[in-house]
């Protein structure tokens, strides 16, 4: 009888195992066809709205019913894209004009599962709904996104903050990250500020003045961001590269803010972290060996060349490249090519050797 | 007194009976919740790429491809070309001739024009010493080449970690190619989440299918029974088993074929141990060992979007060479690291995984095995209802092919394949072969693996190579 049981209930898991194998595939069939239908009947209903010389309120109640359903939204988001290469200003204004619609949507989203609620901000930021406007009521939506547990929530609700271009509201939303427990990329957060469009010097006046109240893996992402974007920061840059309280990371990252923009101000500093005696610290000396490539002089070759010699590996690298972008070659390396120090030897040799190599093959390391 | 010989020989085939009947209902009750989770996790990720919850950028990691190749100079520089292709902007390709007796080297020097040059190598690990360095900065991404004494493949895999450049770096099979998207895929978990130490990806086998630019042109089922047997079972295993272990971060296996690794951390644990073989899942069990003796949060994560395709053995001799070596390096791993076994202190990888693998993988070949034999030998002394068992066996093997069409199906649905009308009925006829036969026949294998192993040693485990059929101008 127990035999009969187990006999009947595989078969019966077999049974349903088979039906979600045809539901699946019908569903994904059925939802594929369904979203090329929709995409039809938007890009109609679109073109029809825009030969009007203005949205009619009617436009935006049908639109806000319709965009409630998220596959409804997909079909909206891949009509607009492919309308937006053909008349870019049309669908602009129509944009403008629909914003009311993404208001009162804004709430609606906000309470669905993490992947519905994340694809919200997704579209707000791809056709920069709210590019330079007004925007409270998406804001404070976006800024109760970032708090979301789920990084592709707080990802494109950021994003939709930086295609607004709110300073205030990035540096708060970039605040609720910080103070969370949930981790987030420190590329990714630097790689976002870039795409800020908003007033760029205002923006980061409201960076700068907020910079202290951030914790190291956000500090860090700030300085990088200024590392890609800004040469126009130095004092400021400097002025942390010297705070004594600042962690480690920020200070490295300033470092490499000056191996990328020379500051004169700023060689003594670079030349001290290059000589530093405490070798536990072979990341600071490693990256400002770095740096003084962009400092060229005697006393920059001479600090370079003993460090070649340093007891760690990656500082005899990072000085051996220095050398090579200051102009060194065969010839000005004698010293150290046949110096009785083996491992400086053999760092400077390879990277002249690989230098002569990429010159001849075209390379890009 | 033949009387209770007679009782006692009942009473030990009863017993053993019902101990299979167990151990086969808590194997279908596993796989049954594994391929649930794992069917229902891959739909999930399909409507998050439909949803645009991913990653849209790809430049975040710098990553290291470190390729370990004895003898490979049938398929290692369409493998390099295949890597070449990949859709990710900064990585680097090193690739480690391990002492090769043919022209693996030859082959890549002419092919990409790469020269010699006298590198310092900073040995964080130990390995046997290299014979020279080959460096190549003509193509997309930097191509390295080393030729070392031969060492094995954890040795070489030991010497790629001291060459390579970057934070973290895959180790690949020279004989795979990885999918254009698979670079920006296996790196999402470490993006997602700050302590990531390691993460698997997804090995496919490569008979039958034709890439072009490291896209799948044609999906096919391979012309051999045997690998098509071992598409269905891949299938089975990487939906089902690693989903649901990577849940509780209870991996224990991330396939050489394919993973990727925290350099630091692999550095710290020791690298590769080149005294195992199986180095693969030896490296991660030393990673859980050492991040939980040290109190380090970590995660070893399994991103089941990340694709290698890679050939597996096309005839059952190769084949049955292959799981030998792949259960001594179970053996090897799991007894070195008993004291995990049930230990709270290691977590549910002590008490799930170890547990799971033990019973499920190290001794399901005897108990399968022993369980067969003494059920026909209680059937012949009709100490059982044969008809009932039949159908119980039966109902059984259905119940596995279900499973493993279900796993096979999601895979294909969730990836945009498509499959023929032909392919589907040969993969339906198969996978109850695959269940029955092949299974048994590898259950045989495994029980008998040790016989004659320690002559193995360093072995690099050959089958019989052919070109991959891919198909990319450089």
């Amino acid at each position: 009888m127990k035999l009969k049981l187990m006999i009947y209930t595989y078969l019966i898991i077999c049974a349903s195992m088979i039906l979600f194998n045809i539901v699946c595939a019908l569903v994904f069939r059925c939802r594929e066809r369904q979203l090329d239908r929709v995409s039809l009947a938007f890009a109609k209903k679109i073109r029809k709205q825009l030969k009007k010389k203005s949205i009619v309120p009617e436009d935006i109640e049908y639109m806000q019913k319709e965009l409630r359903k998220t596959q409804n939204l997909r079909a909206f988001d891949r009509t607009l894209s492919t309308m937006s290469i053909k008349s870019p200003k049309k669908v602009r204004r129509y944009l403008d004009e629909m914003a009311p619609v993404f208001i009162r949507l804004a709430e609606d989203y906000g309470k669905r599962n993490d992947l519905q609620a994340a694809y919200f901000p997704y579209v707000i930021q791809k056709h920069e709904i709210f590019k330079g406007k007004n925007a409270t009521g998406i804001i404070t939506q976006m800024l109760k996104m970032v708090r979301s547990e789920n990084l592709y929530c707080r990802e494109n609700a950021l994003q939709a903050l930086y295609s607004i271009g709110n300073p205030d509201a990035v540096v708060k939303a970039l605040q609720i990250i910080d103070s969370s427990e949930n981790y987030h990329n420190n590329k990714m957060l630097c790689d976002g500020l870039l795409k800020y469009t908003g007033d760029k010097a205002k923006f980061e006046r409201k960076l700068w003045a907020a910079f202290p109240l951030f914790g190291v893996n956000m500090q860090v992402a700030i300085i990088d961001y200024f590392r890609f974007d800004s040469e126009e920061c130095p004092e400021n840059m400097l002025q942390i590269m010297n705070d004594p309280n600042i962690d480690r990371e920020v200070v490295y990252s300033c470092i490499r803010y000056f191996g990328k923009y020379p500051y004169e101000k700023a060689y003594p500093y670079l030349m001290a972290f290059a000589q530093s005696s405490d070798n536990k610290d072979w990341a600071c000396i490693a990256i400002a060996a770095t740096a003084l490539a962009m400092y060229p002089g005697d006393k920059t070759e001479a600090v370079l060349k003993k460090l070649v010699s340093n007891e760690n590996w990656y500082v005899r690298l990072n000085a051996s490249k220095s050398l090579d972008e200051l102009g060194f070659d065969y010839i000005s390396s004698i010293d150290i090519i046949e110096s009785d120090d083996r491992f400086a030897s053999e760092m400077m040799t390879y990277r002249l050797d690989q230098k002569k190599l990429k010159e001849g093959g075209e390379g890009n390391e | 007194m033949s009387d209770a010989l007679f009782e006692f020989t009942k009473a030990i085939l009863n017993g053993v009976n019902i101990f299979f009947i167990i151990y086969l209902i808590g194997y279908a009750t596993f796989m049954f919740i594994a391929v649930a989770i794992g069917s229902s996790d891959l739909y999930r990720k399909r409507q998050m790429i439909q949803l645009e919850s991913t990653i849209h950028n790809d430049y975040y990691i710098p990553v290291s491809i470190i390729v370990p190749a004895y003898n490979e100079e049938v398929t290692v520089v369409e493998t390099v070309k295949s890597l070449l292709a990949l859709e990710y902007t900064v990585y680097e390709i090193v690739v480690i001739d391990d002492g090769s007796k043919d022209r693996t080297s030859d082959k890549l020097i002419n092919a990409f024009g790469m020269k010699e040059i006298r590198r310092p190598i900073q040995r964080k690990i130990s390995c046997k010493p290299e014979e020279c360095v080959y460096e190549s900065f003509s193509q997309k991404a930097p191509l390295t080449l080393v030729k070392k004494k031969n060492g094995g493949k954890a040795d070489s895999l030991n010497m790629g970690i001291n060459v390579c450049r970057y934070p973290y770096f895959i180790c690949m099979d020279a004989d795979s190619v990885l999918q254009q998207d698979s670079l920006s895929n296996v790196v999402k978990p470490v993006i997602e989440h700050g302590d990531v130490v390691a993460v698997g990806g997804a090995v496919r086998p490569a008979n039958g299918v034709e890439l072009e630019n490291g896209r799948v042109r044609k999906f096919a089922m391979p012309d051999s029974i045997i690998a098509c047997m071992q598409t269905l079972e891949y299938d089975r295993s990487f939906l089902a088993s690693r989903i649901m272990f990577d849940k509780f971060n209870g991996s224990m296996i991330i396939s050489g074929a394919f993973g990727l690794f925290k350099k630091d951390t692999a550095i710290a644990c020791g690298g590769y141990d080149y005294t195992t073989m199986g180095e693969d899942m030896e490296l991660v069990v030393k990673l859980h060992e050492y991040c939980i003796k040290n109190a380090i949060k970590y995660s070893i994560r399994y991103a089941p979007d990340a694709v290698c395709w890679s050939q597996v053995p096309e005839n059952l001799n190769d084949l049955c060479k292959q799981r030998r070596r792949w259960h001594i390096g179970l053996f090897q791993s799991m007894w070195r690291h008993k004291d995990m076994l049930g230990n709270p202190n290691y977590g549910p990888v002590g008490i799930i995984s170890y547990l799971y693998f033990l019973i499920y993988e190290l001794l399901s070949p005897v108990i399968e095995v022993i369980g067969i034999a003494v059920t026909i030998a209680a059937a012949f002394v009709n100490l059982l209802y044969p008809k009932y068992m039949v159908i119980f066996f039966l109902t059984y093997a259905v119940y596995g092919m279900v499973l493993t069409m279900t796993a096979f199906f999601a895979r294909i649905q969730t990836i945009d394949l498509t499959l023929t009308p032909r392919d589907a009925l040969k993969a339906m006829s198969l996978c109850l072969f695959e269940i029955t036969i092949l299974r048994f026949i590898m259950a045989f294998t495994r029980m008998t693996a040790f016989i004659g192993y320690k002559k193995k040693k360093n072995n690099w485990g050959r089958i019989e190579r052919k070109k991959i059929n891919y198909d990319k101008e450089l």
